[in-house]
């Protein structure tokens, strides 16, 4: 299986635009900030100020990249980067040398897992990044960059690295999410164009069909149909991340209106995993009935 | 270990729906020994690639099976580990180069060897463009590199389709040799799919003729071709020649000569007839047919 994954990784890796347009854009983005932000430190006395009067906390830091994974924005984009893998096999006509090397299952359960694997190596890179410049800044400004060690102590560190373990693991999921919806697309049209906007569609169609519940709710005078929105996988990965960020629930803007309780971590986890089963189940069962014709 | 390659038992393939059905591949019924090289010879749209496709299970068959050395593809995918296989003009992954290519197909496969990466490149001369991306390779070069992807798990068998398009005169005569010798030095199995006559005359020991989807002709190629065998004669008074023959054989064709369908051994009795009759006879030659005439005759029949 290792041979199988540096095989997907290689073909990943060396596609260098879309991989630079939709993953390596994560940490080279970040760079790019704090290059602005060290700027700003050496320019601007209140930016110093500001920065000695609020030193950054790195442990809040390291949690701002697996925030952006879990945009629409983020989600989009990580749509687009399977697309491209998925539906560049059917556009480049490669299907036809890979299944006689390998059964149909491993090689699309590799290519789920190694987009999710190359998704988190970026942002874990990213977190590094914004680790290392932001202690940078924090020392151009002569300010401090807490808490150190010994004063977040070793329950303040194990709740860190859980915290920082569930945000990686969400942003896993929700990679692995991505890449199915635009699997189902590649599958669907056998294009990179197809998969991405078939895929993008998916995507949109979890935050759609909050408009169109509230619509229907509005019009029947059913406010409880807007829960069915709970069990989509976006709510449920936004949920996970906001408990183990704040200790609370998500609640969609939508939503706050009416009596909801947020979903536990449990009963969202259980949730996020079905999909993740159903969608890559789905995509393989399709895969494996499929003619390739190309 | 079988000794039959390829094996098929009614195998059937449609496209499409309703009056759109196509039938691409009808009942056929393959068996192919191992060691030979073996033409799949049709004209284009006659259900060779549809076939191959099928014998590598990337699509899957109407009705009847597939079996290659005895063995399902469908059902134990691993027989296809002893398969190596150009579809319908190679291609690879533009962004990468001709050795990162195969690289990563025999990844897939889990026999990647640096090594012998390199001796395939070098086998089929393409040393000094290996580094290149591959979208800027010509189609004769995608074809060398395409061969090398086949033997990258030095299959057993061979499945070449079409495996001289795009290549220049030289090119075809080195790939025709460097197949022959898949099968004369090491052994191996070629089932080569082709519309190009000459190609399938000069280097497969057996061939089977398909149109339609539909198997219209099957054998050794020098027995197909002995088969159809006629006789020039080339004789005066043609007249009294034509006479004397039409009483005995069919003629073929008239000309300045006459051309009869008689084997080479009736020469003798011909000669012995036409001379007791007065005929001068200045000579009798056997005429083999091309595979291109046999063909078109195969073809005609059949569809």
């Amino acid at each position: 299986m290792l041979s199988l994954f540096r095989a997907e990784w290689l073909k990943i890796s060396g596609n260098r635009i879309p991989t630079a347009a939709f993953v390596w854009i994560f940490p080279m983005g970040a760079l790019m900030l704090l290059f602005f932000a060290a700027i700003a430190v050496l320019a601007s006395e209140t930016f110093r100020n500001n920065v000695i009067a609020q030193p950054p906390d790195w442990t809040q830091q390291l949690m701002f990249p697996w925030v952006i994974i879990n945009t629409e924005i983020g989600r989009l984009i990580l749509v687009c980067f399977a697309g491209e893998a998925f539906g560049g096999e059917y556009q480049r006509m490669m299907w036809k040398n890979l299944l006689p090397r390998r059964q149909r299952v491993a090689l699309i359960l590799n290519k789920f897992f190694t987009i999710a694997v190359f998704v988190l190596t970026a942002f874990l890179l990213m977190c590094v990044i914004v680790f290392i410049g932001v202690g940078i800044i924090a020392a151009m400004a002569g300010a401090p960059y807490p808490p150190s060690l010994s004063d977040l102590g070793s329950d303040g560190l194990s709740d860190f690295l859980r915290r920082f373990s569930i945000q990686a693991a969400v942003a896993f999921a929700a990679a692995l999410i991505a890449a199915a919806y635009a699997a189902l697309g590649g599958i669907f049209t056998r294009s990179i164009l197809g998969a991405i906007v078939l895929g993008g569609l998916f995507t949109f169609a979890e935050q759609g069909i909050l408009l169109v519940l509230f619509l229907i709710s509005s019009l029947t005078n059913t406010p409880d149909l807007l829960q069915l929105y709970t069990l989509t996988p976006g709510y449920n990965l936004a949920n996970i991340s906001t408990w183990s960020q704040y200790g609370s629930g998500f609640v969609p803007p939508a939503m706050q209106q009416l009596d909801f309780v947020p979903f536990s971590v449990e009963l969202s986890t259980v949730l996020v995993l079905a999909w993740l089963f159903g969608l890559i189940g789905l995509s393989v069962w399709l895969f494996q009935r499929q003619d390739v014709m190309n | 270990m079988s000794t039959i390659a390829i094996e098929t038992h009614a195998l059937s393939k449609q496209f499409g729906g309703g009056k759109k059905r196509v039938h691409a591949v009808q009942s056929l019924d393959l068996k192919v020994a191992a060691q030979q090289v073996y033409g799949f010879l049709g004209p284009n749209g006659a259900g060779k690639t549809t076939t191959i496709r099928m014998l590598l299970d990337l699509i899957r068959p109407a009705s009847g099976e597939a079996l290659l050395f005895g063995q399902s593809p469908r059902k134990m995918p691993d027989i296809l580990r002893r398969v190596g296989a150009l579809v319908e003009g190679a291609t690879f992954y533009p962004y990468l180069s001709g050795r990162e290519n195969l690289e990563v197909l025999a990844r897939t496969g889990g026999y990647y060897d640096a090594k012998r990466i390199q001796q395939l490149i070098e086998l089929v001369g393409m040393a000094d463009r290996a580094d290149r991306p591959a979208g800027k390779y010509s189609t004769g070069m995608k074809q060398r590199m395409g061969l090398a992807a086949a033997l990258l798990s030095n299959p057993d068998l061979v499945i070449l389709d079409e495996p001289t398009n795009g290549l220049d005169p030289a090119g075809i005569q080195e790939m025709r040799h460097f197949i022959r010798e898949l099968v004369e030095k090491d052994g191996k199995t070629v089932f080569l799919s082709s519309h190009m006559l000459s190609e399938v005359e000069q280097i497969c020991d057996r061939v089977t003729i398909i149109n339609r989807g539909r198997i219209v002709r099957e054998g050794a190629v020098a027995e197909l071709l002995a088969e159809n065998t006629r006789l020039r004669v080339d004789a005066e008074p043609l007249d009294k020649a034509r006479t004397v023959i039409a009483d005995h054989w069919q003629i073929a064709a008239n000309g300045s000569a006459l051309l009869i369908d008689a084997q080479r051994d009736d020469i003798p009795v011909i000669v012995r007839k036409l001379v007791e009759q007065q005929v001068n006879v200045y000579e009798i030659t056997p005429q083999r047919q091309s595979l291109e005439e046999y063909f078109l005759a195969a073809t005609q029949e059949g569809g």
